[in-house]
């Protein structure tokens, strides 16, 4: 095992997809460690504690939501959770509760690896304690103490509102945002479920930092999850 | 076979000797307890009172009027001669006394005479009613055994046969309304027939028997009585002209109970069919879908490994070994095996009957999820994404939309090589808004043009690779767009060529926003 990286635990009862993740794992250098089921996976939680998780919510022993309860109550690890259905609402919870991002089935490894990137970077940013000044990816730049926002060098004009939006989508950058946190942060959690505010929000930041507002390059929308500022 | 209903006529069994026999029965009786009385010295007040309770017994028991009158005028003059003093004589002195006597008991035979006959006449009422309700209870019991709506049909005219010593006829009449060609008329006795002619009626008594609120009405040669159930016209009861004017009042009072009888145990009959044809649906559709759903999650998790492993073993080859090639191939078929299951998922969804659930959503984002969708899929090609100034807001299912949009862009890629040949247009017409797909192809051939959204449906369009498929991705468009309650159409471009399909769904006016 590659000391270098980080160390993922894949608690996934499927062997054949155990075998095939955590072999692209070693493969870039990461150290892995495989559950077959919940209590499996708190037990060997609890022993090599892992980096980085990668949970599959269709546990035949017990209940995924459960896991990322008892692992939440003393524990930030950072958590991909894998279903076979899209818009689960079992998924769209995980992420409320805790998790970090999610995966649908069949999935390829290109994109489990995008993910546990963009959760490594993440968990460098937090070691080193600092958000920093600014952000960036390709030619979207923010400012979070001038609250200025610049693409391809040029100033953009943006609300106050939708400036908290892009903030909090660099904040989680790479990562997927629920929609349900999005109105929360933005509006409040007494707004109630009006999403309609929300996506107006975004189809008017798009206009303005997007080439082709209908082929967006930095903001995409995960249909029945929420948003993803893309890092890559 | 008297089961059926019969009324019963004049209850007058006992001949009128009979009744002349307890007359005199109860007068004798009468007087020997009068001489009892005398014996007894008891006094004559109670003997007069004895003969009125003999005048008043006589036309309770007898009915008879006339009997009461021929008592009174006994029970007085037997008074006067036995009993009243001076014994055994007439005193013709005092003529008035018994003349009022008389009277008197001939009033009270009277007033007894009516009061009873009333009540008789009430108490027969009330038995024939009992009789009939009895009946009509047994009618209602073989109707509802009865297991098909010929067997409703067959006790209800038996009834009517029985009941009313008639013979009567039927026909029926389909959903629409219309008659039948032929029918029946089964006569009544002993050799009950059951025949068919062919049947004729004007247009204005059918008119009448779907629209008019009468029980009945007169035709040619029969009364028609239609039978009006939940859904409409059912038949119509015929009774020849003749035996319906030789009917009594209660009789045809019977007819009517045994024709609305005859509609309830219809309609409970085709209520209930119904209902069992809507239960066996209901649960072949969840069993299907239940079906489906699992075998859907089943194909997902190898389908995951497959995808993982080919690409893996991509990554591990270089991009001119053979083997790299079959390492993509398996990825690819993979991935076409993926997008058929969203498919066949695609229809469970619409087709278990679940409503959808629309949300408000901004239509150009459900379009560059979709999009990017596809580009993942195929790199190769550039996809024009075509939107209006304004944003368009229209409440739809996301995924569902989604989904549509990605099976018509796939559709587009499939029939058509030039990469940059493929566009989505998002417009607004009036209340509705539009989205075009559209490709640079060889466009569609019009034999295939109103096949195109059928299920399984696969046209294999000259310029391309054959989309293999189970044919469902533009039957799935069609479904989730009619369940948005919107169109959908497939044409060829005017401007250039290729094909287009359009579908619009319909955008409810905004709703007032809170502090936006």
């Amino acid at each position: 095992m590659a000391d270098s990286k980080e160390i993922i635990m894949v608690v996934e009862d499927d062997r054949q997809i155990q075998d095939f993740i955590a072999y692209s794992l070693m493969e870039e250098g990461y150290g892995v460690v495989s559950a077959y089921g919940v209590e499996d996976a708190m037990r060997k939680f609890r022993s090599k504690n892992p980096d980085i998780m990668v949970l599959d919510l269709g546990l035949p022993d017990g209940d995924g939501l459960d896991l990322i309860r008892r692992i939440r109550k003393n524990s930030a690890i950072p958590i991909i959770v894998v279903s076979a259905r899209h818009k689960e609402e079992d998924m769209i919870e995980a992420l409320d509760r805790g998790a970090e991002d999610y995966l649908t089935k069949p999935f390829s490894t290109s994109e489990l690896m995008a993910r546990i990137r963009v959760l490594r970077r993440h968990l460098i940013r937090e070691e080193r304690n600092r958000q920093g000044q600014e952000a960036s990816v390709r030619g979207l730049r923010i400012n979070f103490d001038t609250k200025e926002v610049f693409l391809d060098g040029e100033p953009v004009h943006i609300t106050p509102l939708e400036y908290q939006l892009l903030s909090l989508l660099f904040h989680n950058i790479g990562k997927v945002i629920t929609t349900r946190t999005l109105l929360d942060e933005l509006y409040g959690v007494s707004y109630g479920n009006n999403t309609q505010s929300l996506r107006a929000l975004m189809a008017g930041l798009r206009r303005k930092i997007e080439k082709v507002p209908g082929k967006p390059q930095y903001i995409v929308t995960e249909i029945g999850v929420g948003y993803r500022l893309l890092d890559e | 076979m008297d089961r059926y209903i019969r009324l019963s006529g004049p209850d007058d069994e006992n001949s009128y000797l009979y009744h002349v026999f307890v007359t005199l029965g109860i007068f004798g009786a009468t007087s020997l307890v009068a001489y009892g009385f005398s014996l007894r010295m008891i006094s004559a007040e109670a003997t007069i009172m004895l003969y009125l309770l003999c005048v008043f017994l006589v036309v309770w028991r007898t009915g008879r009027f006339e009997l009461g009158v021929l008592a009174s005028i006994g029970s007085t003059m037997v008074y006067y001669y036995f009993f009243a003093t001076p014994k055994f004589s007439y005193n013709m002195t005092e003529p008035p006394r018994y003349l009022v006597t008389m009277t008197v008991m001939i009033v009270v035979a009277l007033v007894t005479s009516i009061l009873t006959s009333r009540v008789r006449k009430e108490a027969q009422i009330a038995l024939e009613r009992g009789e009939l309700n009895e009946q009509l209870l047994h009618l209602n019991n073989d109707l509802a055994d009865a297991k098909s709506a010929e067997a409703i049909m067959g006790v209800a005219l038996t009834a009517i046969n029985e009941g009313l010593n008639c013979g009567v006829g039927y026909v029926a009449f389909d959903r629409n309304g219309t008659p039948r060609g032929n029918y029946v008329y089964q006569t009544a006795g002993p050799k009950a027939a059951l025949t068919q002619y062919p049947f004729h009626s004007t247009e204005g008594i059918l008119k009448w028997m779907m629209e008019g609120q009468k029980s009945f009405i007169r035709g040619d040669e029969f009364y028609e009585w239609p039978l009006r159930g939940h859904a409409g016209l059912v038949g119509a009861i015929r009774i020849r002209i003749g035996d319906q004017e030789r009917m009594e009042q209660a009789e045809i009072q019977l007819l009517h109970s045994i024709i609305d009888s005859t509609c309830l145990a219809l309609d409970r009959y085709r209520t209930a069919e119904l209902r069992i044809q809507a239960r066996e649906e209901a649960s072949e559709e969840r069993f299907r879908s239940t079906l489906l759903r699992s075998i859907s999650h089943d194909i997902r998790t190898p389908l995951t490994s497959i995808c993982g492993n080919a690409e893996m073993l991509m990554h591990a080859l270089d991009s001119e070994d053979l083997n790299y090639r079959m390492a993509k191939n398996i990825y690819d078929d993979a991935q076409n095996l993926s997008g058929m299951v969203e498919n066949v998922l695609g229809i469970t969804r619409l087709e278990s009957g679940v409503h959808i659930k629309k949300e408000v959503e901004a239509a150009e984002e459900v379009i560059g999820a979709a999009v990017k969708l596809t580009e993942v899929h195929h790199p190769e090609y550039d996809i024009k994404v075509i939107l209006p100034d304004e944003i368009l807001f229209v409440p739809m299912d996301a995924s569902l939309i989604q989904q549509a949009v990605t099976n018509l862009l796939e559709n587009a890629i499939h029939h058509t090589r030039k990469t940059d040949g493929v566009q989505v247009i998002l417009e607004k017409n009036g209340n509705n808004a539009v989205f075009r797909v559209r490709d640079q192809g060889k466009g569609i051939n019009p034999e295939h043009l109103p096949h195109l959204f059928e299920p399984f449906y696969q046209s294999n369009r000259g310029d391309t690779v054959v989309y293999r498929g189970f044919g469902l991705g533009l039957s799935i468009c069609d479904s989730i767009v009619r369940a948005h309650g919107g169109t959908i159409k497939a044409q060829n471009r005017k401007d250039t060529a290729g094909a287009e399909i359009v579908f619009t769904l319909p955008m409810e006016p905004m709703e007032e926003e809170n502090g936006r």
